[in-house]
């Protein structure tokens, strides 16, 4: 086999997982290239000057990068896919060739896999691909392309490409030369925080002293361990199923649960349960979905079986709701979901919910509802959306003539306007045909298929009627084995942890910033199909995607080169780094491994940015608010002071009262230590040096800047401390602030547990005003970008 | 690259921020120096789920589209659909109370009918929500275009906290101008004032002296542009600059006047109407406190796909209820004659039921009204039309009449009369995002 030819072999099989969408995507296997009309223009045709670097160089050019620079854009994009897209004219004549549009989750590879399987057919000699364009073999669309056209011309090459193996087996890798990256260090505090809430450990931080950026991939898959990374997650897919929604108040999901087949919900049980029982059974019903993922994760099980898992899990107290008899390591134990098979009673018979993991959850099928007339579409959109990445609404939002589609009595299944989104959307719709669609969760085992709508299945697979008795578990097989499954798995993580949205394929190819917005797309395109490709190798680990997406510079990225980056360089690189406004419930935990004091009312209440203040500062409550603000604004601003003022007056005061060997954040100083004396005001050198090396530990244990001593912005804060203290003496012996705290900011109590603090261990006073110096600093560091930003 | 391009792929890149650097000074109507906006305002309200027009100001009398209402009514110039409290029909308890809290299309146009421009006909040319939503919001069913309210917040009032303020439905700001949501009311005093460890109360406790707390502010400021100027990566560069720019705006907020008493309506059967109204007293009182210039409200229950008669007629007397209360909160606190008013819809219903029975319902339908009040609109008015089929009618471009010759009403048209009125079609910011469409007199 010659190099080329194992090039593309390699290719494909890299991207297996990529290609093999065609298959099911495809609308027809007939060859009939069709209905393009209009000759058209060589203006804004492919590329002359080939790609960059020398002929040699452009020789080595990988077929992807070919096709998407010199055959998509300048000729299938602008001229065949009005006829060749799903619902185009060609395509409802059969066409061969079927285009995918670039809103299409792995359209690229979709159509080279297709354009290249039409390109190696032959008549007379010469590839089909080269013939029809000019009109030639019953051309639906007639001539499209002269001969002597650089669009013809960019079709040839492909073909020659092929039957050359003209082309380098991989693309060229991503060049981030101008780009600044977090250090090992910097990345695993970025991790722990986001992922975890906590700090890197001592004996962490030691290993990436020892081994650097090698010791990176096993720290984080460290971190993917603990619980905390699993309520991380849980929130992540939060984000996607607003499932929270059944939160809002304690019987929410339970009310959802029809109480013949579920009569443990009645008045007769449930009502007579402890109020804390029914909170956590609650929570464990509205959590179901986010707990199988959990499950799914945290026992490094395929993550496709977030569809595919026949059965779900419970936990104590939902098990008591749902009857099911299963054994748990402690009865009490809130967070011991297992799994568990559950089973209906009916006056007729009993019969087991044929499990489909998340799909066939109670709170998932309420929180994409149907009615008698919308027919399961509604989910059948989600379900596009957030397991196949594919927004079916971008795919066709071309308008609609209502005059002409009232002309058909079916209009959606057969007015070609409509046909174009339907053909793709009732299929899955038809898979939840025994569902009720006004009961949602309620299962009926006799339960037909409309006949007048597209039949249940997917793609242009059509389900056997003798699969519709598990038609959720047979949808979820094909899902799970589409690509486009792999994609919104990395999507979403990649949603998840950069607060981004991923890049889109530029529509306007016109644009004077196209060229940067494709690259720019390329590469994400690039990253997120390695990503996809080690899931795939993993045996479908989600770690796998974490770890591999903070590794890349879109989780690392602080930084452009002290060159600084050309106009054009600037747009490509417009959405690097995350530059992330932290979320709410982020920020809550990162307050309290930071200081070691949560920001709340009180011990009993939850934190002020999960509850009071969640969607006020940016965040979402599942219901009416569920997008995420990623630019604060003035009220965000002040909250975030408010929150820096009151953390640090609950913080500072408390840590100092604390054994030195204990304190988080004032380790090297104590109350006593001041810059000068305070009846010559004569510099004390020993308590200034213990004061700098303070401030040093603060940017670090704060914002996680490392920084040497006596760099400006250590010595910035040092002035700070410095003023304010100058400030407080002064107007304490101006009689104008007395020697106390602020009461509130006294250390009297403990703040996590409100226990009373001994009388040797409170902190009241201020007599030399250090802790209200340090309060400031606190406060400072506390509201600084760093600290608010990931 | 052109300025006009340069933005507008800023914008796309979401480069934009919120900092003056975007905009030059001279397009500022207010900042921070004068820090009062005092009008006009505009609440854009989004009927969401699509409404059915023939259940409002586009009625017919035809078994086929309308099993609700025999006759006409007409107040001036504008055709109502009499939908009437009729409990039965409505499935409300007589004794809920409700009757104190909703309006009948009569009841709306006698108080409001002279002032109410309709605009029937409007061919959204879409049946999905979002794209719908988003057309009536922007004037562009395609991705990209901030929200109408975004847009004049942004022209008007970039340096006020919560200058474009949102209760939900589609509020794209295309990072021009930051968006702020409405929130619990009983929040804003902490908030407004940081450094008060009692804020709200009598008690004067501060965190820190104030001397102390401008010396954090000042480092701040100083730090943070020492990290930006640093700084050269877009994303980053961007994000510091957004928070300079929030922080920037805050000094005002200690004057956000709270409303006395929040609304409270009987429970149930009108709470989603009591959540409409407390989104618009929040809006009222940001508006009265100098703080915003727009904002908007979601209000859902539309999207009758079953029902429809019992649940279509229910929302569209809260909604006349609702823009009711806005109008007159408006002119209780003062700026009733600077307040706009429009509401819209994803799209319409129809134009047949999709069932024989009592609870049948409709579906989408691309062809739908909206309507608008305010200074300079011209009430009394109804623009567009259409047929028995429920198609929208051509209308003549310059006399608006119904004319088969001319030309269809959309809403790229609907937006471009909108931005007149707004004084946002000659500003840099409306030229950023060219509408389709032509300029018709729709709003007089």
């Amino acid at each position: 086999m010659g190099s080329a030819a194992w090039g593309y072999a390699r290719r494909a099989t890299r991207g297996a997982f990529l290609v093999q969408s065609l298959s099911i995507a495809r609308l027809s296997l007939l060859f009939l290239l069709a209905a393009c009309a209009g000759e058209v223009s060589s203006e804004a045709g492919p590329d002359s000057q080939g790609p960059p670097g020398s002929d040699g160089e452009a020789a080595c050019e990988s077929q992807r990068a070919y096709f998407a620079r010199q055959v998509w854009t300048p000729v299938l994009d602008r001229i065949c896919i009005d006829c060749h897209a799903p619902d185009g004219v060609a395509t409802a004549q059969n066409a061969a060739l079927l285009l995918v549009p670039s809103a299409y989750p792995g359209f690229l590879d979709a159509n080279i896999e297709n354009l290249t399987t039409v390109a190696k057919l032959e008549f007379d000699g010469t590839s089909v691909l080269l013939r029809k364009p000019l009109g030639e073999m019953s051309h639906g669309g007639g001539p499209v392309l002269s001969k002597d056209s650089d669009e013809y011309a960019a079709l040839a090459t492909f073909v020659e490409r092929l039957s050359d193996g003209g082309f380098c087996e991989d693309e060229p890798a991503p060049n981030w030369d101008d780009v600044e990256q977090l250090d090992a260090h910097g990345t695993y505090r970025k991790a722990t925080l986001q992922l975890a809430g906590r700090l890197p450990s001592a004996r962490e931080l030691e290993r990436l002293d020892e081994r650097g950026e090698q010791a990176l991939p096993d720290l984080i898959d460290g971190l993917l361990e603990e619980e905390a990374f699993s309520d991380r997650l849980k929130d992540i897919y939060n984000d996607r199923f607003l499932t929270d929604f059944y939160l809002r108040y304690n019987s929410a999901a339970v009310n959802l649960f029809n109480r013949d087949d579920y009569p443990n919900r009645s008045g007769d049980y449930y009502d007579m349960l402890d109020a804390d029982v029914r909170d956590k059974a609650n929570r464990a019903l509205a959590r179901e979905p986010l707990e199988l993922i959990a499950y799914i994760v945290d026992n490094d099980r395929p993550f496709s079986e977030m569809l595919t898992a026949d059965y779900t899990v419970v936990n104590p107290y939902s098990a008591l709701l749902y009857d099911v008899q299963v054994d748990f390591e402690d009865p009490n134990d809130e967070r011991d979901f297992v799994p568990a098979q559950i089973v209906v009673r009916r006056d007729d018979g009993d019969f087991e919910i044929p499990h489909a993991g998340v799909l066939t959850t109670p709170v998932v099928l309420n929180r994409m509802p149907t009615t008698a007339t919308n027919r399961n579409r509604h989910r059948a959109r989600r379900i596009l959306e957030l397991f196949l990445a594919t927004d079916v609404l971008r795919i066709a939002t071309r308008p609609i003539d209502p005059e002409a589609s009232s002309q058909f009595n079916n209009p959606t299944r057969d007015d070609p306007q409509c046909t174009g989104c339907h053909r793709q959307i009732d299929p899955i719709a038809g898979s939840f045909l025994k569902w009720d669609e006004r009961d949602q969760e309620r299962y009926f085992p006799e339960r037909e298929w409309h006949p007048e709508m597209f039949p249940p299945g997917f793609g242009t697979e059509i389900m056997d009627k003798g699969e519709y008795d598990r038609a959720q578990a047979w949808l979820a097989e094909r899902i799970v084995r589409d690509p486009r499954f792999v994609l919104s798995v990395v999507h979403t993580v990649y949603r998840g942890i950069t607060g981004r949205e991923p890049l889109l394929y530029p529509q306007d190819s016109m644009a004077e910033d196209f060229a940067e917005q494709r690259a720019a797309f390329n590469t994400q395109d690039a990253t997120f199909r390695t990503v996809g490709d080690a899931f795939v190798a993993d045996d479908m680990n989600l770690k796998t995607v974490v770890r591999e997406l903070v590794l890349t510079p879109y989780f690392r990225a602080h930084n452009a080169s002290a060159d600084g980056l050309e106009p054009a360089r600037r747009m490509e690189l417009a959405k690097l780094g995350t530059a992330r406004f932290s979320i709410p419930s982020v920020l809550a935990r990162k307050i309290r491994a930071v200081t070691g004091v949560r920001w709340a009312r009180n011990q009993e209440s939850a934190d002020y940015l999960s509850n009071d203040y969640r969607v006020l500062y940016g965040g979402i409550d599942s219901d009416s608010v569920t997008e995420r603000l990623t630019v604060p604004n003035g009220i965000m601003a002040n909250l975030a002071q408010r929150m820096a003022n009151e953390v640090a007056c609950f913080a500072t005061a408390r840590d100092f009262a604390l054994g030195a060997e204990d304190r988080l954040l004032f380790p090297h100083v104590g109350p006593a230590d001041l810059p000068k004396t305070l009846n010559g005001g004569d510099d004390v050198p020993a308590a200034v040096t213990r004061i700098k090396q303070n401030i040093q530990h603060l940017h670090e244990r704060v914002l996680g800047e490392r920084l040497a001593e006596g760099d400006p912005e250590l010595e910035r804060t040092y002035q700070l401390f410095l003023e304010t203290w100058q400030e407080g003496v002064d107007k304490v012996q101006r009689d104008e602030v007395d020697n106390s705290l602020p009461r509130a900011c006294q250390a009297r109590t403990d703040p996590n547990s409100g226990e009373e603090l001994g009388e040797e261990q409170r902190l009241i006073t201020d007599e030399g005003y250090a802790v209200r110096a340090w309060m400031a600093v606190v406060t400072y560091l506390l509201s600084d970008y760093k600290f608010l930003y990931e | 690259m052109d300025r006009r391009t340069f933005l507008r792929a800023t914008a796309i890149a979401g480069l934009a921020s919120t900092a003056p650097w975007v905009f030059p000074r001279a397009l500022k109507r207010t900042t921070a120096q004068d820090a009062v906006y005092r009008g006009p305002f505009w609440i854009f309200v989004s009927a969401a789920g699509g409404w059915d027009p023939r259940f409002m100001f586009d009625p017919i009398e035809d078994p086929e589209q309308n099993r609700m209402y025999t006759g006409v009514g007409s107040t001036g110039s504008i055709r109502y659909a009499p939908i009437g409290l009729d409990y039965e029909r409505l499935q409300w308890d007589p004794a809920s109370g409700v009757a104190a809290h909703v309006l009948t299309a009569e009841q709306f146009l006698e108080r409001h009918g002279q002032r109410l421009a309709v605009v029937n006909g409007v061919d959204t040319t879409t049946n999905n929500h979002e794209g719908g939503s988003r057309a009536m919001s922007s004037g562009q069913l395609g991705l990209g275009y901030p929200a109408l309210g975004a847009l004049i917040a942004a022209a008007n009032a970039p340096s006020m906290p919560m200058a474009f303020f949102s209760g939900g439905g589609y509020d794209f700001t295309g990072g021009h101008i930051p968006l702020t949501r409405v929130s619990n009311a009983s929040a804003f005093s902490r908030i407004a004032r940081p450094n008060e460890i009692n804020a709200g109360s009598e008690d004067p406790a501060l965190f820190h002296t104030q001397e102390t707390m401008s010396r954090i502010e000042r480092f701040q400021r100083a730090r943070t542009a020492a990290l930006r100027d640093a700084q050269r990566l877009p994303t980053i560069e961007t994000s510091m600059r957004d928070l300079l720019a929030a922080r920037a705006s805050t000094a005002v907020l200690d004057r956000f006047e709270m409303p006395e008493e929040t609304v409270d309506l009987a429970p149930g059967e009108v709470s989603d109407l009591e959540s409409f109204m407390r989104q618009g007293q929040m809006l009222i009182a940001a508006f009265k406190s100098g703080l915003s210039a727009t904002g908007s409200i979601r209000f859902g229950g539309f999207d009758t796909h079953g029902n429809h008669d019992r649940d279509q007629s229910r929302q569209v007397l809260k909604l006349y209820a609702g823009i009711d209360y806005l109008l007159a909160e408006a002119e209780r606190n003062g700026f009733g004659d600077e307040l706009y008013v429009v509401a819209t819809s994803d799209f319409g219903r129809g134009p047949r039921y999709n069932g024989e029975n009592g609870n049948a319902g409709k579906d989408h339908w691309p062809i739908t009204s909206m309507f608008a009040l305010g200074p300079g609109i011209a009430g009394n008015r109804v623009v567009g039309a259409t047929d028995d089929r429920q198609l929208a009618r051509a209308v003549d471009p310059d006399t608006l009449e119904v004319d088969d010759s001319g030309v269809k009403i959309g809403p790229g048209d609907v937006h471009r009369a909108l931005r007149r009125i707004a004084t946002m079609d000659d500003h840099e910011l409306g030229q950023l995002y060219p509408l389709s469409g032509r300029d018709l007199n729709l709003f007089g």
